[in-house]
């Protein structure tokens, strides 16, 4: 009997990746503005090095945090779907894993 | 003419390493920052796992350890870049600090340049030709002092641009890590797959219910009982090998099935000509353990399960319900309800004269019913075998039936099981049979014979056990063929009650224990060291007892180990008892000899009953001799003889009696003597050679004289018997301590040498005593 689910811990778990969401968004991954930084007369060198960093930055992280938020929304949802069917057979089913 | 600014001539190549120092900084705190969010996601990833088993959150896993994977990477990459940008930021400062030196003399050399230019026009007005050519002189001087600073400087501009070349690629690399991250579409999919509700763990029970009441619904509403039937009961049988383990599928199944179908399943079978009733059946039968022990999965279970433990009515199905709970395992409880109401209540009504159905006939004769081959058609002896596999269940099925709900003791319904194979139809003799083995083991499991110690037993199973000797009290000469093997065993498992029960000492004239049916208290000063029966056996019962099972030599051998063990155990405590006893008080071995002497002498009583003439009796005695004797006595070890061959002494103990130890080394007119030849000697000699070998174990005051001749160099314990008869040296050191020992006893305390004489006497007082 292993497929059961402590369905109060799924619920944690989708908390702490929708709060490791939050975390990605927050100004401290800002890699945004960095091209700026850099003197404009480099030209070639490393100011077009930083503004590549900091257009790829702007793709991905937006991306990551945003399927972070979307995994966190499927686990949470495994758990309440798991509460209704628990509750919908009279607790006929043990809820926890072996 | 206007002097060039130094900034103008000399600017500061590369980047502002103010701004570059916050570019390190940036890279750094971001790197910091992928790395604890890996962290962090990774704990996530080990709480999934052991919140959520199963094949899905593997899956599920998988995937965030995919999403995360760039984390670590893309961390070391940002913080690689970061170092970069230090390290261009440090080369900054210093070109710009070497730029700074350069435009200081640049702009000293432009001053004198300057001075030069004024000089010359000076000259070249009042005709100072000499001061002209030396001032141009002096101009060229520094002009080319100024082209070096310009090599100088442009060494500064690629020494920048060079450290901007390998900061920009630190960046390039670490950007190109962001690319290939993979963030990509399918990975939501696979999240959504794997996230797909039919995976979840809970839902597998409404899964297995359902897929199980499909199966009962098949066979249920298949209402005709031809070969299809069969056919289809046959794969629903392999469905029950898959999943009846499953409590889920198992209670769901049998709840849906319901209670008739879930009784006459073995019946269908039988008759749907299923070729393969047996292994089918065992399939359900097993399932229905799992669904009886787990009923409250569904609530359907509960008719089931009352129809077992309530059949009433008219019902032709014991023997179909016998046939379900007979491969699976079942709560003891239960399983002894449904035994009764089945089959054992009416053998308590018939015993009683009461007005049983006449259904209970089907116990005993099951003539031309279904059946399955392999599966004992005797109803009684298919129900007895359905609870002798749990001491518990044996107990509580012999002790709670009775007839109407009526209360028997518990001596009373175990003589009812017994007299009722004396009922059995001359026919059916084979059946009667299975039926004695059947009930001889249910006695065993509740004597606790099998799962506990002689001297150790519960108080559950001594209650049952006495309730075994009581019953066969009241008997007189009942058939028990078929249970031998079992009532040895019980008989071996309480031994030290037979030797508890006969009258020793100051117990000698004790008329209860003499003639009593009825297991008796412990006589209060029946307390040999080291034993502790849970009650006595007067000499009478244990008499009748062993009538069951010493006319079976197998039967006999069971007993007579588990005898031999327990004298061993019993001698070497008395002999430890003897050994720190005061003189007077040392009669315990004596004691003890005697006690398991008379037994030994009740059996060989019952025995010479029970085979027939004494002739015959002795005959018997001789051959099983001889068989002992072609073992040879090296297969007697020298000590610890209980835990090798305790048997053996046992027997020789029970034929033989003390030849005395004058008789190992002299002619003997003992006509025991004339069946055995030259091996009379040695086997006069074995049950000293015990008795010695009991002391020595014991550590009897003057056994640590015994010859090292006669030790074995690694144990220390005395030889094999054989190897000692084999060595005409080994014999003599023994014959020498022997006597040494006679002549030499110890202070206080009796000789080994007439230790071994007394117990050898007792014993053999106790065995005529028995025997007459």
């Amino acid at each position: 009997m292993t497929y059961f689910v402590k369905h109060k811990e799924l619920e944690s778990a989708a908390q702490v990746l929708k709060d490791n969401t939050a975390y990605a968004d927050t100004t401290k991954f800002d890699l945004t503005g960095i091209s700026k930084i850099g003197a404009p007369a480099a030209g070639e060198g490393v100011g077009a090095e930083l503004a590549k960093l900091e257009t790829a930055w702007l793709e991905v992280l937006p991306k990551f945090t945003k399927e972070l938020n979307g995994l966190a929304a499927k686990v949470k949802a495994s758990a309440t779907v798991y509460v209704e069917v628990e509750e919908a057979v009279g607790g006929r089913f043990t809820p926890f894993a072996t | 003419m206007s002097r060039p600014d130094a900034a103008a001539a000399y600017p500061y190549p590369g980047d502002d390493p103010a701004s570059i120092g916050s570019v390190s900084e940036t890279l750094g705190i971001c790197s910091n920052e992928l790395t604890y969010l890996n962290q962090s996601l990774t704990k996530v990833q080990s709480g999934l796992s052991s919140a959520w088993v199963a094949d899905a959150a593997t899956k599920c896993n998988a995937d965030i350890a995919t999403l995360i994977k760039f984390l670590p990477t893309g961390a070391s990459k940002l913080a690689a870049a970061g170092k970069a940008a230090t390290t261009y930021q440090t080369t900054l400062v210093s070109v710009r600090r070497e730029v700074d030196g350069l435009r200081t003399q640049w702009t000293t050399l432009q001053n004198k340049l300057s001075a030069d230019a004024t000089n010359y026009t000076h000259e070249t007005e009042f005709n100072d030709t000499k001061g002209a050519a030396a001032t141009i002189q002096d101009e060229q001087r520094l002009q080319s002092t100024v082209s070096e600073l310009d090599l100088e400087y442009y060494a500064q501009v690629t020494k920048s641009n060079t450290a901007a070349e390998t900061c920009g690629a630190a960046l390039r690399a670490a950007s190109g890590e962001w690319t290939d991250s993979p963030t990509g579409e399918h990975q939501t999919q696979s999240l959504d797959d794997v996230l797909g509700l039919g995976k979840l763990g809970v839902l597998h029970d409404i899964e297995m219910h359902d897929l199980a009441v499909k199966y009962a619904d098949d066979l249920k509403n298949n209402h005709k009982l031809d070969s299809n039937w069969g056919k289809q009961a046959h794969q629903v049988a392999l469905a029950m090998a898959k999943y009846g383990n499953d409590p889920a599928f198992a209670a769901a199944f049998f709840a849906e099935l319901g209670p008739q179908m879930s009784q006459t399943l073995p019946t269908f079978l039988s008759e749907s000509g299923d070729p393969d009733a047996y292994a089918d059946i065992q399939a359900y039968s097993k399932a229905f353990g799992v669904a009886v022990t787990n009923a409250s999965m569904d609530p359907g279970m509960k008719p089931v399960m009352d129809a077992y433990t309530s059949a009433g009515g008219s019902d032709g199905s014991a023997w179909d319900r016998g046939v379900m709970t007979h491969f699976g395992t079942f709560p003891p409880a239960w399983i002894a309800q449904a035994a009764d109401a089945s089959a054992l209540n009416g053998i308590a009504g018939r015993q009683e004269g009461k007005d049983v159905p006449g259904w209970y006939e089907d116990m005993r004769n099951r003539m031309g019913g279904p059946e399955i081959p392999g599966i004992e058609n005797n109803v009684a002896a298919l129900w007895l075998s359905n609870v002798q596999g749990s001491p518990e269940a044996s107990r509580l099925a012999i002790e709670n039936m009775g007839w109407d709900g009526e209360h028997n003791a518990v001596s009373t319904n175990i003589k009812s099981i017994i007299d009722y194979a004396g009922q059995a139809d001359s026919r059916d003799l084979s059946n009667v049979s299975a039926y004695n083995q059947a009930y001889g083991k249910v006695f065993e499991a509740a004597s606790g014979a099998d799962n506990e110690i002689d001297g150790q037993h519960s108080a559950a199973a001594s209650t049952f056990a006495a309730g075994v000797f009581d019953a066969f009290g009241k008997e007189d000469h009942p058939y028990t063929t078929g249970a031998e093997a079992s009532l040895a065993k019980l008989g071996g498992s309480y031994v030290q009650e037979m030797a508890a029960g006969v009258p020793v000492g100051d117990n000698a004239s004790d008329t209860k224990l003499l003639s009593g049916e009825e297991v008796v208290p412990v006589p209060g000063d029946n307390g040999y060291p080291g034993q502790n029966p849970a009650f006595a056996i007067p000499k009478e019962l244990q008499s009748k007892f062993m009538a069951t099972f010493v006319g079976d030599p197998n039967a006999t051998t069971t007993f007579d180990n588990a005898a031999g063990s327990q004298y061993h155990d019993a001698l070497v405590a008395a002999a430890r008892a003897d050994g720190v006893a005061e003189p007077g008080q040392n009669e315990t071995m004596n004691h003890v000899a005697k006690a398991y002497g008379t037994v030994a002498g009740i059996e060989n009583h019952t025995t010479t009953e029970v085979v027939g003439e004494a002739d015959e009796a002795a005959k018997e005695a001789n051959e099983n001799l001889k068989s002992i004797l072609s073992l040879g006595l090296d297969a007697i070890p020298g000590e610890k003889i209980a835990e090798g061959v305790p048997g053996i002494v046992w027997d020789m103990s029970k034929h033989l009696g003390n030849m005395g130890l004058e008789s190992t080394f002299g002619e003997t007119d003992d006509p025991r003597f004339d069946a055995l030849g030259e091996k009379s000697h040695e086997i006069a000699l074995a049950q000293p050679y015990e008795t010695l070998s009991i002391l020595h174990e014991a550590g009897y005051p003057g056994t640590d004289q015994v010859p090292p001749s006669l030790l074995d160099p690694t144990t220390h314990e005395l030889l094999p018997m054989g190897k000692v008869l084999d060595d005409p040296q080994k014999v003599t050191a023994l014959q020498d301590y022997l006597n040494y020992t006679k002549n030499h006893p110890p202070a206080n305390h009796t000789s080994v040498y007439d230790k071994s004489s007394d117990v050898a006497g007792n014993y053999s007082g106790g065995y005529d005593g028995g025997n007459g």
